[in-house]
């Protein structure tokens, strides 16, 4: 009997290995673009300051470096060329936010890259789960928001890019039962950034979620 | 409650070929012998728009054992994979409230098996042997999306349904060896909310070979 249990699960195994892999090099290199926005808002305001300094999202235990080089900078800058071109004028980092805590300006921009890490990415149309990722962890301004698991994913090692687009214009926690500014729009890149692949596969990606969200267009009240 | 009904319906038509059958034939070369198929398995999802393309990834196995000279019934067990790439794309999200811009895979993997069972037309093995075939069993599947590094992954159980009309064709007088050729159509109850599948239906061919021992 346990000959036959035996041979049976040896069977199930070799039948179940024969799930035929799709012809991975058909393929193209491009990264995926991936943008959401809140429907329920109007993006009416002007002003945006575009972080400079791209966050590393690295595992909890780590340490949270920053990058801030000449390659960062081909992104925030591609980022900040986009929203130009929609017609946003940009606030520099610096004087984006008063000594008493308030800003001078609409929209608080942060870019992140995932780094040495496993991100545990939950695809599940429409929304986009990272695991441990909180915006709160981050321990700046930049509020939490939720983004919720629908089913199983696949993790991977990979240089994930995130744009956020964070309201500051209403009070903390004013539309959400999260103590944050909400995100109006969020957008993700995935690929490879980092390990070797052409940086011009994430510029065209930063350009292709600036592209498919027309409604970024600020439009008058 | 509806897969339990269906169950009943093919348990019951499967016993109304066997009984008749079993109790009227008395002549022919079949009965009490047994035989053995093995299949390349081509075919088509149809009736949902996850994947919609003939491939030829699979396979299938079965045995019978006759007990008339016009009813074999037996075990069976297949799989296969169907396939369809699409290329890079903006899709807008369920709800409307963003897109995402890719190119992509998406496969539908099934492994069905269970019981199997033949009833022939005439009691005697001719070169040519046509014969009516209905399949019931489970359906394991596991549905993919593949994205640049990302997958998206999903598996499943259903109940499955497969009817074929098929032939096998032997020049060999003991019928000891047959080119089996049929074609069927598999229905199972497979689903999944996240891919939009509510049920696998696939329409196929088999070619392989038969032998009778």
């Amino acid at each position: 009997m346990k000959k036959i249990v035996f041979l049976s699960f040896l069977g199930a195994l070799f039948l179940a290995s024969c799930e035929k892999d799709p012809n991975f090099d058909q393929m193209d290199l491009d990264f995926i673009a991936y943008s959401k926005y809140d429907a329920t808002f109007t993006f009416t305001n002007t002003r945006v300051c575009v972080s400079d300094t791209i966050q590393w999202l690295v595992n909890p235990d780590q340490v949270n470096p920053k990058w801030c080089d000449n390659t960062s900078k081909q992104i925030t800058d591609r980022v900040k060329t986009n929203f130009t071109r929609l017609g946003y004028s940009l606030v520099n980092e610096k004087d984006a936010k008063t000594l008493i805590g308030t800003f001078n300006t609409d929209y608080m921009v942060k870019v992140f890259v995932a780094k040495d890490m496993t991100t545990v990415i939950y695809y599940s149309d429409p929304y986009w789960y990272y695991g441990w990722y909180d915006w709160w962890w981050w321990g700046s301004y930049y509020p939490y928001y939720p983004y919720y698991p629908y089913v199983t994913g696949y993790s991977y090692e990979t240089g994930t890019t995130i744009i956020n687009m964070a309201d500051v214009t209403v009070q903390p926690g004013a539309s959400s039962s999260t103590n944050g500014y909400p995100i109006r729009w969020n957008a993700v890149i995935g690929g490879m950034l980092g390990t070797g692949m052409d940086m011009s596969y994430e510029l065209e990606a930063v350009d292709q979620v600036f592209t498919q969200s027309p409604y970024l267009k600020p439009s008058s009240k | 409650m509806k897969t339990k009904k269906l169950y009943v319906v093919c348990a019951v038509v499967l016993c109304g070929f066997v009984y008749p059958a079993v109790a009227q034939e008395m002549g022919g070369d079949r009965e009490g012998r047994a035989d053995f198929s093995a299949h390349w398995l081509l075919g088509t999802p149809v009736g949902n728009d996850f994947v919609k393309n003939f491939t030829g990834w699979g396979a299938n196995f079965e045995g019978h054992y006759y007990a008339s000279n016009r009813i074999a019934i037996g075990l069976f067990v297949s799989w296969t994979t169907y396939m369809k790439y699409y290329p890079r794309a903006t899709y807008t999200l369920t709800n409307g409230d963003g897109d995402i811009t890719m190119d992509k895979y998406q496969t539908i993997f099934e492994l069905p098996f269970g019981v199997s069972s033949k009833f022939h037309f005439t009691p005697t093995s001719g070169i040519v042997d046509p014969y009516f075939g209905l399949k019931i069993g489970a359906n394991y599947s596991k549905q993919r999306r593949y994205y640049n590094i990302f997958e998206d992954y999903a598996e499943n159980w259903g109940f499955v349904v497969q009817p074929e009309v098929g032939v096998t064709i032997s020049p060999m007088e003991s019928r000891s060896v047959a080119l089996n050729v049929s074609v069927f159509y598999s229905y199972s109850t497979n689903k999944n909310d996240y891919f939009d599948i509510n049920g696998l239906n696939d329409l196929g061919i088999r070619i392989g070979l038969n032998f009778r021992f």
